[in-house]
Parts: structure tokens; sequence; C-alpha cells
């Protein structure tokens, strides 16, 4: 800008300051928003922010631009929109300036500068705004709860009357009723009963995950007794492989893993716990009532009476059902992270145990169902009150707690007094060795601090010489040559001078290098070289004086960095030099340190050629010397204050008579003197040295040794103290609701409580010094129309196939309704009444003739009826993915039984990988093998396992190709096949083999002309194999037990 | 378009002529009346063939798409977004506010550490690191107002392949091949090469809730050098074909007599046909994963004579192959852009190993008529903060990144939006990823807010309750 230009506007931008704004835009203002601030409302703001965007139902954050009292008002953020004169505070002109990214508008593109800060002027100006009108006050639209209450899944189940039938001889059970009455009044007919093989082997899937032995069949088969099944349900009932089973159900709707998943895929090594308690208590029928309670809040739960402590550590264990969802963990927002986990927490209570999507209310009131945010912000009140997580940084931690019991504690307290002992043993044993040490070393005390003497003065030292050359004259020169290193007369090394030689000049090179110097000295004599430089690598070189190799390894040390503020100067050697010209030669297999100068001093000279022996001294007490005698120059009564000249004056030379006069003075310390005492003092220059150790006679160390490998003898014994993933209480607080579910937006307080739809006096609101999970598992389990449906549906299902209500997750409005409602209740109110026994639904579930029926298709009824609504048969249904597993291992007669704990290797916490799964080719049963969240094995991804990421009532059952693939090829396959092959090839009777292969894979005989083609296709094979004919034939049979494996017999239950 | 959750599968079966008949009646009077009784909206009960070609909500102009994900965060404004004012103000504060949340401290702004430069008619500029690409900027529809909505891996990467950054959700190439079904129905219909198995894994191809035959099948992983790279059990392990052969035919006469002493029953009719289709993937995979028949001038193009573009070379061919052959959404991986440090380095580095290769496949794949109706997409989980992380890095930025579209149905050579002056925010004709989702699934003749799956008591989209289609994009 000229000089002129700035005088020029001086007075006019002088003018602008005088004026208040709106002088600028004329009158009050209004001129100004009619030109640039209402086309602009127009154009870019009322699509969404006016009446007609009411009126069409296209309001946006509840926020309207066009009225004055509407621009001046709050919409659903909170914030006032505009604040007539602070444009900061007025939360329009926050979103339009586009530098907040939560709220940008207009949303598509920015406002071009100008108008943005015509906005800005406005405001100051006090936001003028001509546009009378008034608001309509909303009206509240709110939930009618008795209304809601009419809905089927609201009303309490009630007692049922068995209805009449024709066929009165087909019913076994009560439920059979039901069943046939809808049967008849649509003219269809149940299926005949399943025969007998049929049954077994259907119940013992589906009690068991199993197959049943040929011995169970033929048992079962030849018992003609009326209750031969109830035997065998019994039977299967009282069996571990129960739990396995059925526990294996409900960790599908708990959504169970052993990892994280999600965006940090964390191993959850102690999920486990809670993975084989669900399994127990199916074992053990634990009353379901109890089983949920213990879920939501199981520390919270009192016990009966006396109990183990094992029995308390479960409950809490189970609670683990809330910790083990998968979670975003790394979320740089920490309150969006913890709102999401609770979330994710209600959602999955609120499907598994009620059948409600409770998360469509996070953000509004639920669309179909009778569930206000207030209510989502009432129970996520709850968990928020709940400690889940130990924090929500990046990447966040989980809750654990410990389960050691008394008796491990025990052991634990017995291990550490034992090591305790061990501990004070190996400390005395030190500190007499340690006494010895310290002796010996002080005997030569005087040597330690001439030694001292001489490194603490020795880079002062060089600096002096320096300080003192540059002062003299040249010809006062005292015979010290400094030499810049990139100055080298000739070679192939390099100078820098940037980088890593910033502004001085060093000598560097790029790979194996040779220089040499020509050194003149006026005097022949002995000389000491001190060279300056960094190195971050040891970079050692041959160093030659006049031929003759001087040090091996020179400039060798490593001083840290690359760069000058590293450099520090180090002492290469001591050799004569003759008087005039010398040739001095480096020589590096490797490119050189980064050299910035030599320096070479005559060694008979002033200040330079100490010679002092220090082999019998040891580094700790030279360092602790060293310590002292800087120490000694803060305290005016130090007896080695008498030697600081030798400091002061770095060239005054220690020489032979100074060395003698110290180990004289030394020598005559005795009791009393100063002297004397620092010797001995506690933490003088003789101080034990931390590494005193290193300092013990060999025998000792030895010995040291020795003691020390008993103490990690007797702590490796100490029993590390088990954990679990759980919850507990938390700091006690209600929430706000989060509008659109935004916890930057809050509305009103949704004090702690439950849904209001299931309205249960009997239930006490949460308490004020407790999270409320306790009242919440009461009012789930007490009087609540929905829990025991739900699972009675749930129940049913896992036998049928298919659910009552075939939405087994979502008893609301968009779930479907039940087929069966009276049915459905009737199961609920049994289930309750035998005290929750989930047995005891298996016993009347299974004991029904509609569980009975054989998959018999029938033309007539499926017309009527495809979808097998109404039961006219029961369901064909593939194995599942560890029916199918299991099935293999046991044919194959590889599987092994038994509780497992967790068998992943990773510690906790450790991420897992996708790739390194060495489990799957275990033969623990599938329930065992732990469950990768985003790398579930292949042999569960290919038979609809499932995400484990989210609640599972009901399985999906595809068929397709890579399953096809899978039998085909897959190793798992081709290992069992192998060993059924193995154990049949070498029978001389061929049809027998093939009856061995049979009941091994499909649990029966083959018929004659299976049998015959079964040979046929194994000699065929052998035929046309290019392998060995032993070999052959035993892949002819693996590749018939391949078939069987592969069949719609194998794969499917009737 | 809504699918109930059938999970009945059924491939092209010979027609049964009772079978047939059934269907037909399925839904007629009888199951009407039944209907009415169960108080249900009466519904076709006959399950669709979950592969079976289905036609879209309105006319296509993509029938494929590769996506090339690159894994990390690709900055923006060392890549295609030049912009000045930072080159010119290193050294200085960000003017504006910085985000609310982000993921680490930054400091002052930081200029590329690369030359930018215009290609083409239509003047794109590009940095020094990125030739080839920038070469075709002709053919290329760059958004540079991309952004999302969190600054971590996991979130943002599932939120690019899923459309949510909280919870599992089925992934885009899920979500296309539910709408339209397989084109070919030897081969899967979505195919992701060398996925990463960090941030989120599986999540960003999975089918979650949608049925499984539309979860993508993950070729090879990460460190899978990519000749090893193949369908999951394809391989025979040594048996012979022939062998194999004989096997299913055994198994088929088996099942036959199973089914036909049961009478009718769509799935184990299903299963039978599953074999005869596995078996014909077989043969199929293999022939388009053998690349011996591309000319060497092919191979040349796509960098597979160079070590550094090997990898990823073969990922782009492969792609190509894939595509050809009908697979509908194919993708391929490259990290790791995440240069929090280093960054002069990591993206030259990365860049020299995916330029050549992605350029060679435009090419290759214009020139033989495939780009007509093959969409490219190319784009990363967030861009990077134009000011600076440590000595020489740049942190995650989601508010700001760069996209680019190439082939069916989108304009060629226009770069569309923009952000502020230093690349921090997208401020013109934004596009959050859910209107790239919207985009994208409109190319295909689907209308994002129709295209629709009933699970856990609510219609789930791709798109969520967001989306908008970019029309200015649209040719």
């Amino acid at each position: 800008m000229h000089p002129i230009a700035r005088a020029l506007c001086f007075p006019f931008a002088a003018g602008l300051l005088t004026t208040p704004g709106a002088s600028a835009a004329g009158d009050d203002g209004v001129e100004f928003f009619e030109k640039k601030i209402r086309p602009v409302l127009i154009g870019h703001c009322y699509k969404c922010h006016s009446v007609e965007a009411e009126q069409k139902g296209k309001l946006k954050g509840k926020l309207r631009l066009d009225l004055r009292e509407a621009i001046r008002g709050r919409g659903e953020s909170g914030l006032l929109a505009v604040v007539p004169g602070k444009p900061d505070e007025s939360n329009l002109y926050r979103a339009i300036t586009y530098l907040d990214s939560e709220l940008v508008m207009p949303p598509k593109s920015r406002l071009a500068k100008s108008v943005v800060e015509d906005f800005k002027r406005w405001i100051e100006m006090g936001a003028p705004d001509p546009r009378e009108g008034r608001l309509a006050k909303a009206e509240a639209k709110g939930i009618n709860f008795d209304e809601a209450r009419k809905f089927w899944a609201f009303r309490k189940p009630s007692e049922p009357t068995l209805p009449k039938v024709q066929a009165g001889a087909w019913p076994r059970e009560d439920l059979d009723f039901f069943i046939l009455a809808q049967l008849e009044a649509n003219q269809l007919r149940p299926a005949p009963a399943a025969a007998k093989r049929t049954l077994i082997r259907r119940a013992t899937y589906d009690l068991t995950g199993l197959p049943p032995t040929m011995e169970e069949i033929a048992d079962f088969i030849t018992d003609q007794s009326p209750d031969a099944f109830r035997k065998v349900v019994d039977r299967l009932l009282a069996s571990p492989h129960y739990g396995e089973k059925w526990g294996r159900h409900w960790l599908d709707v708990a959504r169970y893993a052993d990892s994280n998943g999600l965006d940090e895929n964390l191993a959850y090594v102690n999920a486990f716990r809670y993975r084989n308690y669900v399994i127990n208590a199916f074992n053990e029928d634990k009353p379901y009532d109890q089983f949920v309670q213990e879920q939501i809040a199981g520390d919270l739960l009192k016990p009966s009476g006396e109990e183990p402590e094992t029995a308390r550590h479960a409950r809490h264990i189970a609670t683990g059902f809330l910790s083990v969802g998968a979670k975003m963990l790394a979320e740089d927002d920490g309150r969006k992270m913890e709102m999401d986990i609770i979330d994710e927490q209600l959602d999955t209570l609120g499907r598994a145990f009620m059948g409600m999507t409770l998360g469509c209310a996070r953000c509004h009131d639920h669309k179909f169902d009778p569930i206000p945010t207030r209510d989502y912000y009432a129970l996520a009140g709850i968990l928020k009150s709940t400690h889940t997580m130990d924090n929500h940084k990046v990447v966040a931690q989980w809750h654990e707690i410990e389960i050691g019991t008394a008796e491990l504690r025990a052991k634990q307290s017995e291990i550490d007094k034992a090591a305790g002992e061990q501990k004070k043993t190996i400390q005395q044993f030190k500190n007499e060795a340690s006494k010895a040490v310290i002796e010996q070393a002080r005997s030569n005390a005087a040597d330690y601090l001439i030694q001292a003497l001489i490194q603490s003065r020795s880079n002062n030292r060089i600096e002096h010489v320096l300080n003192q050359a540059k002062d003299k004259t040249e010809d006062g020169t005292p015979g010290i040559v400094l030499i810049e290193a990139e100055t080298f007369n000739r070679g192939n090394g390099l100078r820098s001078n940037e980088g890593y030689g910033e502004g001085i000049g060093i000598l560097i090179s790029s790979g194996p290098t040779k220089v040499e110097y020509d050194v003149t000295v006026a005097k022949a004599g002995n000389y000491t070289l001190h060279m300056r430089y960094a190195a971050q690598q040891s970079r050692p070189g041959k160093l030659f004086a006049n031929g003759k190799l001087i040090n091996e390894k020179a400039v060798g040390s490593v001083t840290g960095t690359w760069y000058p503020d590293s450099q520090k100067w180090h002492l290469e050697g001591a050799f004569p030099l003759n008087a005039g010209a010398n040739v001095l030669k480096f020589d590096w297999p490797t490119p050189t340190p980064h050299i910035d100068k030599m320096l070479f001093m005559p060694a008979d000279a002033q200040g330079s050629g100490e010679s002092f022996k220090t082999d019998h001294l040891h580094a700790a007490f030279s360092r602790q010397w060293t310590e002292a005698l800087k120490q000694a120059g803060k305290n005016a009564k130090s007896p080695l204050n008498g030697w600081r000249a030798y400091l002061d004056d770095p060239i005054k030379p220690i020489d032979t008579a100074a060395i003698e006069a110290i180990r004289d003075r030394f020598a005559q310390a005795a009791e009393g003197d100063p002297l004397h005492q620092l010797l001995h003092k506690k933490d003088g220059p003789f101080k034990t040295p931390k590494e005193v150790e290193k300092l013990f006679a060999k025998a000792d160390q030895d010995k040291l040794k020795q003691l020390q490998a008993k103490l990690g003898e007797i702590e490796k014994t100490r029993p590390a103290t088990p954990k679990a993933m759980a919850v507990r209480e938390g700091k006690v607080q209600d929430l706000k609701v989060h509008l659109r579910g935004d916890y930057m937006t809050q509305g009103e307080l949704a004090p702690r409580g439950y849904l209001q739809v299931i309205a249960n006096k009997n239930v006490a609101a949460p308490p004020k010094d407790g999270s409320g999970r306790a009242g919440f598992a009461k009012w789930l389990t007490s009087d609540n129309p929905l829990t025991a449906r739900v699972m009675a549906n749930r129940i049913w299902l896992w036998h049928f196939g298919q659910g009552i209500v075939r939405t087994p997750d979502n008893f609301g409005t968009l779930g479907l309704r039940p087929t069966h409602s009276e049915l459905l209740d009737w199961l609920a109110l049994r289930f309750v009444e035998s005290g929750w026994s989930i047995k005891q639904m298996h016993r009347i579930i299974m004991n029904s003739a509609a569980y009975r029926m054989s998959t018999q298709f029938s033309e007539q009824d499926y017309e009527m009826d495809p979808d097998n609504k109404l039961w006219w048969r029961f369901n064909r249904r593939r194995l599942q993915a560890e029916e199918v597993r299991d099935s293999l291992l046991v044919a194959g007669d590889s599987i092994e039984w038994g509780v497992k704990g967790q068998l992943m290797t990773y510690n906790p916490r450790q991420y897992v990988s996708q790739n390194d799964h060495p489990y799957f080719f275990g033969s623990n049963r599938t329930v065992y093998l732990p469950v990768i969240r985003s790398g579930t094995f292949d042999v569960l991804q290919a038979f609809d396992f499932g995400d484990p990421a989210v609640i599972q009532g009901q399985r999906t059952s595809t068929v397709g190709a890579a399953q096809a693939l899978f039998m085909m090829n897959h190793d798992l396959v081709a290992k069992a096949t192998e060993r059924l092959a193995k154990r049949v090839d070498g029978n001389p009777n061929l049809i027998a083999a093939a009856h061995q292969l049979y009941a091994g894979v499909l649990r029966r005989e083959p018929s004659e002309r299976e049998a015959v083609r079964s040979v046929e296709f194994v000699q065929r094979a052998v035929g046309q194999a290019e392998a060995a004919p032993a070999k052959a034939t035993e892949q002819a049979w693996q590749s018939l037990a391949r078939v069987l494996f592969s069949s719609n017999e194998f794969m499917f239950l009737d | 378009m809504k699918r109930g959750g059938s999970i009945c599968s059924g491939y092209d079966a010979p027609p049964i002529n009772r079978r047939e008949m059934l269907k037909n009646s399925s839904a007629g009077f009888g199951a009407l009346a039944l209907a009415g009784l169960l108080g249900e909206e009466a519904k076709a009960a006959a399950p669709d063939n979950p592969l079976a070609t289905r036609q879209p909500h309105f006319p296509a102009k993509a029938k494929r798409i590769i996506f090339l994900f690159m894994h990390g965060g690709v900055s923006q404004v060392d890549s295609f977004d030049y912009r000045p004012a930072l080159q010119r103000d290193t050294g200085k504060p960000y003017p504006g506010k910085k985000p609310r949340i982000v993921s680490s401290a930054t400091g002052n702004l930081v200029a590329s550490p690369y030359g930018f430069k215009q290609y083409g008619q239509c003047g794109q500029w590009a940095s020094d690191i990125f030739p080839h690409i920038a070469s075709m900027s002709d053919e290329l529809c760059f958004i540079k107002s991309m952004y999302g909505s969190n600054s971590r891996h996991g979130s943002a990467l599932l939120e690019l392949h899923t459309g949510s950054d909280t919870f599992i959700r089925p992934s885009m190439g899920s979500w296309l091949n539910y709408g339209l079904g397989f084109e070919n129905q030897d081969l899967p219909g979505y195919i992701t090469f060398k996925p990463t198995g960090t941030h989120g894994g599986m999540n960003a191809w999975s089918s979650a809730f949608l049925p499984a035959h539309y979860h993508g099948v993950q070729i090879g992983t990460k460190a899978t050098p990519i000749d090893k790279a193949k369908i999951p059990f394809i391989d025979r392990n040594g048996k012979a074909l022939s062998h194999q052969r004989r096997e299913l035919d055994l198994l088929a006469e088996m099942n036959r007599e199973h089914l036909s002493q049961r009478g009718y029953d769509d799935k184990l009719e299903a299963r039978i046909n599953s074999f005869e289709l596995a078996f014909r993937m077989q043969a199929a995979a293999p022939k388009i994963q053998n690349i011996d028949n591309e000319t060497e001038a092919t191979k040349k193009l796509y960098g597979l004579d160079d070590p550094k573009t090997r990898d990823f070379g073969r990922q782009c061919l492969m792609a190509r192959r894939y595509s050809e052959a009908g697979v509908r959404f194919v993708q391929c991986s490259q990290g790791y852009w995440d240069a929090h440090s280093g960054l002069k380095n990591n993206h030259r580095d990365i860049a020299g190993k995916v330029d050549k290769p992605i350029a060679g496949l435009i090419a290759d794949m214009k020139a033989r008529g495939l780009l007509e109706d093959t969409l490219i997409l190319w784009g990363t989980e967030f861009g990077r903060t134009p000011v600076g992380q440590g000595n020489d890095g740049r942190d995650h930025n989601p508010h700001a990144m760069t996209f680019f579209l190439a082939g069916a149905g989108v304009k060629p050579g226009i770069a569309h939006g923009s952000t502020d002056d230093h690349g921090y925010y997208a401020t013109e004709n934004r596009v959050h990823f859910h209107d790239l989702q919207a985009t994208i699934l409109h190319l295909f003749g689907l209308d994002h807010k129709r295209l629709t799956y009933r699970y856990a008591g609510r219609d789930f989209r791709l798109t969520d309750v967001y989306g908008k289609v970019v029309r200015d994009i649209l040719t």
C-alpha cells in the first residue's frame, strides 16, 4: 500500500468507527434486513424453517426463522438462534460460519463469505426485524398408555380353557388341544407320529446337539413301555451335554463372544466364565426368573442362606451378560462412546427379556410401540449408574472383577509369606557381601579421588586449552594443534555444512572412507589426540600415525544422535609425533561418524599427560566419587575442598608428586578426621552402589543366584487371581432426555425407572443409593406380561424351529402376532407355575403329540398352510453349525469331552488376529471354541452361526454353494472321513465295512441295495485310482464317507 | 422393495411340476383365508430365489462396481485437493475453529511437501505422487467435499462400508446383491480382495442381518500374496476332478432317493443343486484367477512387471476379471495411509504402489468398453488435517476428504464440491458417506429409501434416515 493511499483511507476508516453500525444501513436497520437478510432467509432457510415447512411436516430442528419471535427463540438444540447484538452467542451465526463441523447451515453449501458478514453485522446491529406474528404453542403429543396396554403382548397371560376337539385320541398333553383345535378348524390333519428312529435322532440332537449312538437307538426301539420316550428325554436332560446345547441357544440371545469385534478386536479372555455360567445354569435347571435377575443384577442379590463364596461369584459373573457386547472402543468422543455402550446394553436387554426394541426410542418416541424417549433415558440412567467400563478413553477398558476364593487367598498369602522370608534371607546375604566389597574399595579411597579429579576436569581441560590457544599469539602457541575435521588433505570424505553439521562444517561420508591429515608440530614428543564428533551408531575406524597403527577402534563411541547437539570430545590415543610434518590416517570400513574437530596436545606439556592406572577401581564407586566431588563444591566444610584447585585450574598437573600427596593424606586419615568420616558416611562416596551385586566375588554371585532362583520358584507357585467380565454399581445419576440421541442437546430430566406401559406397583422405583438394576430385574420377573411369554416362545422355537410368535426378539407392533395366542399364554403360565423350570417345559413339550409328529409332507395341508403355521407336521431342519462339527468329530471318534475354560492363548485385552486360530483344529465341543467376532471360524460362518455381535433369537438356516464346497474340500471333513476310512479299511468283508460306515455316519444299517451300491462305488474308485492299491482302498472308503456326510440324510433332521 | 426374512434358498433347480403347482397355489385362497385367521397381512409365501437377478426400481446405469479402498486415511491436501492458501500459510495457526472432537493434538498449518500440477482438458489439480491417475483426470469425477462422522479408523471405516459408525449393519456390497441378485450364478456376487482384518474386519463386508448369501467372500487376507489368494474351500486339495464327480454322482443319487421318500421340500432340492453349483464354481473361479492368457502389454499396464506395483496391480487385474464375469461388487484394498508422522515418505510410497495399477485399470476397463456399465470408486475412511501433528504428520480428519468415481453414469472430467481455503472442512456441495451411498444405489437403479429390510422391528436402509442422491455428478 502506498503511503498516500494509507493517508486517504485512514479518515474513512475512522469515520466508520465513530458511527454506530446501524447508521451504515440507514434508519433502524430494517432496510438492511430487507435488502441483505430476508432474501437469504427465504432462499436458503425457509424450505426447512418456516410455517410452510411445518405444515408439510418438513420443519427441521423444531426451529422456524420466518418470524421475529421465532428467530430469536430456541429450536430443538435449546440454544437461541439469534441473540441481538451478540453474534458469538447466536446459534444461527455459528451454523452459517461453517466453523463447527457439528452444526453447519445451510447443510449442503456454505453461504458466500460476504453474506455471512452481513449476518454478523445485522446481529451486531441488534437484529432489526419487522416480521410480526406469534408462534402457536406446540401441542404435546403423548402416548395413551391405557390404550397401549390393550395390545396383546402387554395384557397379562390369562388361563385359557382347553378347546374342544374332534380327534380326542390325538392329544397327549394339554397343549395339543390348542394345536389340534386350530388344525381342525381349518380342515387340516396332523401328520402321523414319527418313527422311533426318527424321534430319538430328533430328540438327541434337540437336547444335546449330538447324534444318538447305535445302542441308544436300539434300546429305545426295543423298549416297548409306554413311557419309553419320557425315559429318553429324562436321560438326555440329565446329560451334561444338555447344557452345552441349550446354553448355546441362550448365548445366541446374549450375543456372547470371546472378543470385542467392532473397531478394536481385543480378546475377552475372561468372557468364558459367563459362557460356562450359562451352560451350568441350564444343566442345573436354574429357575429362569433367577437366571434373569442374576444376569442383570447378580452382584446385588442377597444370598438366601449360607453359601460358598463361589456362589456369590457365579451371580456376579452372570452380569457379564451386560459386558460381553461389541463396543466401539476407539471413539474420540468419550461421552458418545458411553451412551453407545449403554444403548447396546439396553437394546439387548429389551429384546432378550421382553421382545421390545428399546433402541428405537433413543432419538425419538418409539414410532410403533408405547415407549417414549423418557422411558429409554429412565432405563439408560440405570445403566449410566452402573459401572461397565473402567474408562471411555481410546482404547477403552471394560471392567473386570476378581473372583479369588478364601482357599486361593490362603494359598497366596502362604506363598507370599515364604517369598517374604526368602527375600529377607537374600537381603541379609547381600548386606554382608556388600560390606566386603565396600571395605575393599575403601582401601583405594585416594585413587578414587584422583580418578574423580582427572575425570571431572577432562572436558574442561580441552575447553581451557582451546581458550588459551585462542588468547595466545601465534608464536606463543604451546604446541597445541587444532584441526577442523572436514579439512583433510587427502581421501574420499565429504564436507557437510547443512543438516548434520548446520553452521559448523563437519566430516561425513557415504561409504567406506579413508582420509589423511598432514599435521605439523614444532617439537617432537608424545601427544594426545582428542576428537569431537556426533554418532548415533558406533562407526569405529583405524587410526594410523606415520604409518603406525595407533588405535584399532578410534572414534567408535555413540553420542546419541548424528546432530551437532550431541557432539562430544573423546580421547583417541597418545603417541609420538615428529618435529615438522607428520601424516595422520583414518580408515573406516563404513561411513564416518560426524566429526567436527581434532585436537593435539603435547603429552608432556602442562595440562596433559596425566597417566594414572585405574584397573583396580570399580566404575560404580568412581561414579559416586565424581558425584561426591561435585557435591563438595556446594559444601564449604567438605574435606575434599582442599583438592578443588585441580578443578578450578584444569591444567594444573596431577603428576606423580601430586598423586603421592593425596595418597599420603588419605593414609593419615584416622578416626575423627572429617576425611575418615566422609569415607564411612552412609550416603558418602562409599555408599552401597545399586549394582553392587556385580562387584561380588564369583562365589558370592553364584550363591546369590541360587537364593534368587529359589525365590523365583516360590513365586511361580503363586496362583493368579482369576478375573471375570462383570459390572458393578457406579455413580448413581439420572439422565436427561437426549434430543435426537445427541448428548449435546438435552431435554427434560428422566428419573431412573422402568417402562411405563408395564405398571407394577409392587416394585419400588430405583433408589437414591443404587443404580436400580436390582429393581429392574425384579420388575422384569414379577408380574411382567412379557418375560415369561418371551422365554416360553423361545423354548418352543428352539424345539420346533419356529416360534408361536415368529419374531422371537420382537413382541411389539411390528413383530408378528402369535399364531396360537392361547397356547402361548398356557405355556407362559405353566412356565411360571413350574417355578420357571426350563427342563419342565422340555418335558411337557416333548411329551406332546405335536412334538412327536413326523415331518411327512401332505399336498393338501401344504396347499392350505405352506409355512406350517398351524403345526400340521413337524418342521424338518438342517443341522446347526455346532452340530455339523460335533457330529464330524463324533463320527471320526476324535471328540474330546468335558467342560473347557479359555482355549485362546491371548493375553488379556490383546488384539486377536483373524488368521491364527489353532483351536479350530482341536477336538473340543464347538460350544467351547472361542467365538472371535469378525473372525468366526469358517465352519461356523459357513453354517449360519450368525453374527455374534447381535442378539439372535433364531438362527437363519441357509443352504448354498459355500456349504457344499465345505463338505467337498474342508480339512475337518477330510480328517473325520480319513479316521472313519482307516477304521473300516482292512475289513475283508466289504459289505460289513459298508455297514460300519453307515452306522458311523448315518447311525443306521444300510439296506441291501445301499450296501451293494457302496461296495461297487468303492471297487470302482479303487479300480480307477492312481494311488497305490493299499492307499487307494482307504481313499475309496474315505470318498464314500464324504458322500454320506454330504448327504441330506446326514445334514437334515426329520 | 421389501423382502421378508425368507431364508430359503433355491438355485436354478430344474422345474418340478408339482412344485410349480404348489408354488402357484400357495398364495391362493386357502392360504389367504388362513392369513386372515391369524390376523396377519397376506404375503406371497413363495420364497424368492435369493440369488436370482432382480429388476431394479428404475433403469440402472451401473451393473457392477469396483471399489478401490485406501485404508488408513489419504490426505486430501496432499493428493487431489490443491489448496494454495495452505501452501502459502504454512506455519501459521488455522484461522477457523478446529473440531470439538479430535483424535490427537495438532499444531499449525503445514503445507503439502509435494508439488501440484494441473492435468487434462479439465485442468484437475493433482500432487506429484499420483502422476498416472492424474493423467486419467478427464475420465474421472472427483468429489472434493466428502465428509464422514467419525475420527477413528474403525468407526469411519464401518461408516463408509455399512453406513453406521456405531452398530453392526450390512455392508454396501451386501445391500447391492440383496437388491439386485447375482449376475453370474456360478460365482459369488460380492468379493473383497485382501481386506484389513483390523478396524472392524469382517464387519466391513458382512451381510449382518441380511441373508448370508449376500455376505462378502473374502479372497486372501492383508498378508496373503495376491497370487495365492483364493475363494475359501475352492481348492480340491489334490483330489482328482473325476473322483469328485463320482462322489457327487453317488451323492445326487442318494439325495434324490431321500427326497422322493419325503415328497416335496424346496430346501432339500436346493441343497442337491448347491453341490452342482459348487462343482461349477470350482471350475469357474480358477479360470478367472489364472491370468496366463492376459497379454504382456496388459500385465504391464497394471504394473505386474514391477515389484512395487505387482500386488495391487494384480488385485486390480483380478477385479477387472471378476467384474467382467459378472461379480457385482469387487473391492480391492491398500493400506496403510495413516501418516501421523513421516507423511512425505508414507504417502509417496503407498501412492507409488497404487497409482499405476489404478490408472491401468481405468484405461483397460475403458478400452474394453466395461466402463459403460461398471462403476469405479476410489476412497478412504477419512482425510487428514491441514494442520500438522508432530514434526511431519497429519491427524485424522473426517470433515474433508477427496473421492473419485469413474464409469457408469457419472460425469467424467469434473470436480464436485470443495473445501475451505485450507482444506480442513468440506464447505461447498458437501457429500456425506450417506449421500455417496444413496448415489451409488441410484446408479444401480435402486432408490435408497425403498431398499429396505425388516429386522428387529424396523425397516433398515443402507442410508439409515439420511442420504441424498448427488445429482450434479450424474450423466
